[in-house]
């Protein structure tokens, strides 16, 4: 098991580096110079000059990315051309936001598709399996800014106490509220992003749980199972739903890093301060270090989702050994 | 989106000195007028707006978000006051010598950083002499460049020392003056990327507390403001993702003001919340405008450019874009300041009149596509660049599009982002023509937008924003004689001429200006509102304060 | 993903139905047709690509004509959709729109599929280090989240619709290198590929005549979900403002052009909404229909 460990992750380190040198290479290709983010219109080339060597963009590139590359490993993303401020800060001061919203979106999504999948798949062509794909097949195929704008219209916009924008109401706290009040408050937010990023989500993951399901009901070991006489119950919960959820967990791995590049559309429509508004706004700027921060931190999260989600199979399977 | 117009008004930044807030000609409104009630302490305001500050430092911030704030954290030499002249704020009293080269201000003595530090000369110097540094990377060097240096007399009095007389000076020392005891140490190169940025400390009336990114800002009052005031305890300035979420925001009284209702639902919110809020129409200090390259084969022809602005009908743009909310622009300043020149050429709408401008000026024949030839089989097409995500603009252009179609005219607009645009297109100076707004400052001077020098030197590089290459020898006169003319009557003889050659000469067709209807919670009370904004915050109260506490 | 011994069954099958009365094609129209809804979506989309191709003829208005007095008007006998917030009509446009949004889906998924299975296939045949080499390759691009990827480059390139269907394509093809690879791991093995090469066919011609056809299946099914994956990722960017420009529409830059006025033109943002809605649902029962007539272990 270490030692699979290991060669994981001596895997993992030039796929990083590979990661690094796309993100930082790709904002280089941009026509045009961070230049001109920081110097006055009327500057001379003398000015400019001044500001490149200040900022070190008259190193040649490969320098460039070599010390990007440094500070990266120590935890340092830069500054911000447009903002002058850490990256690192701008990151991590949305990252909790995020972090909230897709953790609330992923607990009701598992929460609700995991038993709407295995019903679905225990009663296969019933009519709730029906209604059950028919949603899936719905949730999946719709927009979800347009149904974003299509429950700003239809809901916020008629109804007080759903807000259009934002995450909480300011001074609403626990410092001064009731664990209550707090929390009514917070759900008040809450309900349409969710909603919009839920219902996609969910269709996704309600159709692989019941695919999942149906495959492992449709093996051997069940129909022994069932062959033997094991009561249905039994045979449900103990065998299948455990080999069912086996995919499930990994696809966790990869789900969960990419949720929050889901989410750049949603925080837009609802103003929601996180990470999503943030790097549209990079983007828009050319604000080439936060861009290339998103990129590198994305991906490794993804990179990292897939080593968790090999390493959970193996920890969930014993039938599983890497060696 | 949001932040487009923050940025497209990046350069325009550079002549403005964060003048929304900061005064014009009153026009108080009597139900709030400091006499129905006495003022208390207390109670919190809530600030709606639809993009974020980018850093609060006023040397380097640019656009309006950053000076609304920078104006509440900071205290300056001077500020305006309702009829648009400057007063005294931390300088008490100034003078300049005969010549105009040397101004002194004197200091007042009470005047304290947030952090108890007396503001003193020293930090006037560090101030000014930042944005002069070699190393300074802002925006704010060509406002400042007639400066030669400031030096700091004794604690309490600056010598401003001008290579050449300079009259817009006066209204450009509205920037916020910054702690030196806090900065001097700090290499200019990396003032930019300094934590002071994200929690500034001035000596305003309201003190920086907190900044959540992507939500709000709030400010708390500064007991120890040197002049009367502030009452409001709290001051939070809420940012939203667009104009008609924030809109909606105000409606369900989760924030007391927003500076501009977009026009389409101004009538209705006049109507359905008249009880809760007070209305408050101004004119906005800037304008719309197609900018014409006058080297242009087509453009160069001055018969053309009068077609052009003949043929788009503004009426129609102000009418129906800006739901009348809105004023036609003829020349280059906005009706409210006393440079503004009444009697200029209206160019109304008139196809007509425009087609045979255009017949004059050899564009006779139509081709199978509309547009018109000239003898050497020349199509009568321009193309127009502008910034994608502002939605007066692509209306704006659309109808001014369809508008030249009718009569032969082919605009070819094309969209971009700001970088590309400014990068490829407007800082290159290449380009046929483009649509743009500029904000203005108080001063009517106009020299880095229509001045000779302020075009592309041997190298093409810009000097100024003359991006159009418009020069005119009488113009660059007038234009140098209004900067070194100290006296206001003579200035406005000088700006009215410089008006009648820009409206007749055309190097811009000049479009609109925006008017702007601003929102305000009737329990806020105490505000003196101006044509470019609301003045004096430290005098705004609520009036229920008193009761809630 | 790699469904090895189904895509031999699936070869084996096919060799016999062309012997049969029935082909192999007529076998999976049979079997495409059972998916009622499946067909329903073809017609659908027929109809859809009937009116993109015939735009200027179904379109009742000037898509550009602006008429700034009847702006914001609801749908009507006149205005079957309403109009913007210029007064034009917005039936037109969604009418031209869906020129960019139904061509979207080819051509990224093209490029996609182009890409996708050169690579996979390259990867599969030679092994060794070129399998290892973009193998590692297809990692990398495959770790970027597609949404990040995808905002990165279309900041950066010139935003025609070209460029913009090409963008969505290279950023969505490894998920087919990765099946395709797999198809050509399992087929280069087997007999027919070892028989073409000891008659001395050359690589290329093994892989493009006797490799790839057989591994076609799962790839038609994915690249049927990749350009409903694509109309999406086109309608995502134009709504962010980072889609086709003024005054050319697409569905997603109309939708956008309509956020503004929910209060007042709702037709704006429902119709090109509910469009994109329809036609990446039917790309995907198609996708599904597809997939139960490729799949052998459905046997009748």
């Amino acid at each position: 098991m270490s030692t699979y460990i290991i060669k994981r992750i001596l895997q993992m380190i030039p796929l990083l580096i590979g990661i690094t040198v796309v993100s930082f290479f790709i904002m280089q290709l941009a026509p045009g110079d961070p230049v001109d983010l920081l110097a006055e219109r009327t500057a001379t080339a003398e000015e400019r000059a001044r500001i490149r060597s200040i900022y070190g963009l008259d190193e040649p590139l490969y320098v460039q990315y070599w010390i990007w590359l440094n500070n990266l490993l120590r935890g340092d993303f830069g500054y911000s051309y447009v903002r002058g401020r850490p990256v690192r800060d701008m990151i991590l001061e949305r990252l909790p936001n995020t972090v909230y919203l897709n953790a609330v979106v992923a607990v009701m999504i598992y929460g609700l598709a995991i038993p709407i999948g295995v019903a679905s798949a225990l009663r296969q062509y019933s009519s709730f399996d029906h209604t059950v794909t028919s949603f899936a097949f719905l949730g999946q195929a719709l927009p979800n800014f347009w149904f974003g704008l299509l429950l700003i219209y239809g809901v916020a916009l008629r109804i007080d106490i759903i807000p259009v924008a934002g995450m909480s109401t300011y001074g609403i706290s626990l410092a001064t509220h009731s664990f209550w009040a707090v929390l009514v408050d917070r759900l008040r937010y809450l309900i349409l992003p969710v909603a919009v990023m839920g219902l996609s989500a969910l269709a996704g993951i309600t159709r692989y749980t019941r695919s999942s399901m149906l495959e492992v009901i449709r093996k051997d070991y069940i129909r022994t199972a069932r062959s033997k006489g094991l009561a249905e119950r039994l045979i449900i919960y103990k065998h299948a739903l455990r080999n069912a959820l086996l995919p499930i967990v990994t696809i966790l791995g990869f789900e969960i890093p990419l949720m929050f590049s889901g989410s750049v559309i949603i925080e837009n429509i609802f103003s929601w301060p996180g990470l999503g508004t943030l790097s549209v706004n990079a983007v828009f700027q050319r604000d080439y270090m936060v861009v290339m921060a998103f990129n590198v931190i994305g991906a490794t999260l993804v990179v990292i989702g897939n080593f968790v989600a090999d390493l959970l199979y193996v920890v969930v399977d014993p039938r599983i050994s890497y060696d | 989106m949001k932040f487009e117009r923050r940025w497209s008004i990046v350069p325009v930044v550079a002549l403005l000195s964060f003048l929304l807030v900061a005064g014009c000609s009153s026009v108080t409104d009597p139900d709030t007028g400091p006499a129905d009630g006495v003022p208390a302490v207390g109670g919190e305001m809530v600030f709606g707006m639809t993009s974020e500050p980018v850093i609060l430092n006023p040397i380097l911030s640019t656009g309006t978000p950053a000076g609304f704030v920078n104006n509440r954290v900071f205290a300056s030499l001077v500020r305006a006051d309702e009829n648009l002249q400057m007063e005294p704020y931390v300088a008490e009293d100034w003078e300049f010598s005969e010549d105009g080269l040397e101004w002194i201000f004197q200091l007042r003595d009470d005047v304290y950083f947030h952090d108890g530090e007396q503001l003193t000369a020293d930090d006037v110097v560090y101030t000014y002499m930042a944005i002069l540094h070699e190393d300074y990377t802002g925006v704010r060097a060509t406002t400042y460049e007639p400066i030669e240096e400031v030096v700091a007399v004794d604690d309490l009095t600056v010598k401003f020392v001008l290579k050449r007389p300079h009259a817009p000076l006066l209204s450009d020392l509205t920037m916020g003056i910054m702690p030196s005891h806090l900065l001097a140490d700090e290499p200019i190169a990396q003032l930019r990327e300094l934590d002071f940025n994200m929690k500034p400390i001035g000596a305003g009336p309201f003190v920086f507390e907190e900044w959540r990114s992507g939500e709000y800002i709030v400010l708390s009052r500064n007991p120890d403001f040197f002049l009367d005031g502030p009452y409001l305890e709290q001051v939070r300035i809420r940012f939203y993702g667009d104009e008609q979420v924030m809109l909606t925001a105000l409606e369900a009284g989760d924030i007391d003001y927003i500076g501009s209702i977009p026009p389409d639902d101004i009538d209705r919110v006049m109507q359905e919340y008249d009880d809760k809020l007070e209305f408050f129409e101004r004119q906005n200090n800037g304008y719309s405008y197609i900018g014409l390259k006058q080297t242009h084969p087509i453009l160069e022809d001055h018969r053309v450019r009068q077609a052009m602005a003949y043929g788009i009908n503004r009426r129609t743009v102000v009418d129906d874009v800006l739901n009348g909310y809105g004023t036609v622009m003829n020349a280059n300043v906005p009706p409210f300041s006393w440079a503004y020149n009444p009697d200029l050429t209206d160019y109304e709408y008139d196809p007509d009149q425009a087609i045979e401008l255009l017949e004059k000026a050899g564009w006779t024949e139509i081709g199978d596509d509309g547009i018109r030839r000239n003898a050497d089989g020349d199509k009568l097409s321009v193309e127009c660049v502008t910034s994608t995500g502002n939605v007066i603009r692509e209306n704006t252009l659309l109808i001014a599009q369809q508008n030249l179609a009718e009569i032969g005219f082919d605009l070819d607009v094309q969209f971009y982002e700001w970088t590309v645009l400014l990068e490829q297109y407007l800082d290159a100076a290449m380009f046929e023509s483009y649509m743009l707004g500029w904000s203005l400052g108080l001063d009517p001077d106009a020299y880095l937008f229509f001045h000779s020098d302020a075009s592309l030197d041997e190298e093409g590089n810009l000097r100024g924003f003359n991006d159009v290459e418009y020069s005119n020898e009488r113009v660059d006169e007038l234009l140098e004689l209004g900067r070194i003319t100290l006296d206001q009557d003579e200035r406005e003889e000088i700006y009215h001429e410089i008006q009648e050659i820009l409206n007749e000469e055309l190097p811009y067709i000049f479009l609109f200006s925006q008017d702007l209807v601003s929102a305000t919670n009737r329990d806020i009370r105490g505000i003196t509102m101006s044509d470019i904004g609301p003045l004096y915050m430290e005098q705004w109260y609520i009036e229920t304060a008193e009761a809630e506490e | 993903m790699a469904n090895n011994p189904q895509s031999k069954q699936l070869t084996d099958k096919k060799q016999n139905m062309e012997k049969g009365a029935e082909t192999w094609g007529q076998m999976v129209w049979r079997r495409f047709r059972r998916h009622r809804l499946a067909v329903i979506s073809m017609y659908v989309l027929a109809i859809l690509y009937l009116v993109a191709i015939f735009a200027p003829y179904v379109a009742t208005h000037d898509f550009a004509h602006v008429d700034p007095i009847n702006r914001l008007q609801p749908p009507s006998s006149e205005h079957l959709f309403g109009t913007d917030r210029l007064g034009r009509d917005v039936f037109t446009r969604v009418v031209w729109g869906s020129r960019v949004s139904l061509s979207v889906g080819f051509v990224a998924a093209g490029v996609a599929v182009l890409l996708g299975t050169v690579i996979g296939a390259v990867s599969g045949y030679f092994g060794g280090w070129v399998d290892h080499m973009l193998q590692r390759f297809t990692e990398i691009v495959q770790s970027f989240p597609t949404m990040f990827l995808l905002l990165t480059i279309i900041a950066i390139v010139d935003r025609s619709i070209f460029n913009i269907m090409v963008v969505i394509g290279i950023t969505s093809w490894p998920g087919l290198a990765r099946l395709v690879r797999g198809e050509v791991l399992s087929l280069r093995k087997q007999e027919f590929t070892e028989a073409a090469r000891s008659i001395g066919a050359t690589d290329s011609r093994i892989i493009f005549k006797h490799i790839l056809p057989n591994a076609m299946a799962p790839v038609i099914v994915n690249a049927t979900l990749r350009i409903a994956g694509a109309i999406l990722a086109e309608s995502a960017l134009s709504f962010l403002g980072l889609g086709v420009q003024e005054p050319f529409p697409s569905w997603g830059s109309i939708l956008n052009a309509g956020r503004n006025h929910l209060r007042y033109g709702i037709w704006i943002t429902l119709f090109p909404g509910l469009l994109i809605f329809i036609t990446v649902l039917a790309f995907n029962y198609i996708g599904d229909g597809l997939r139960d007539a490729l799949d052998p272990r459905l046997q009748e």
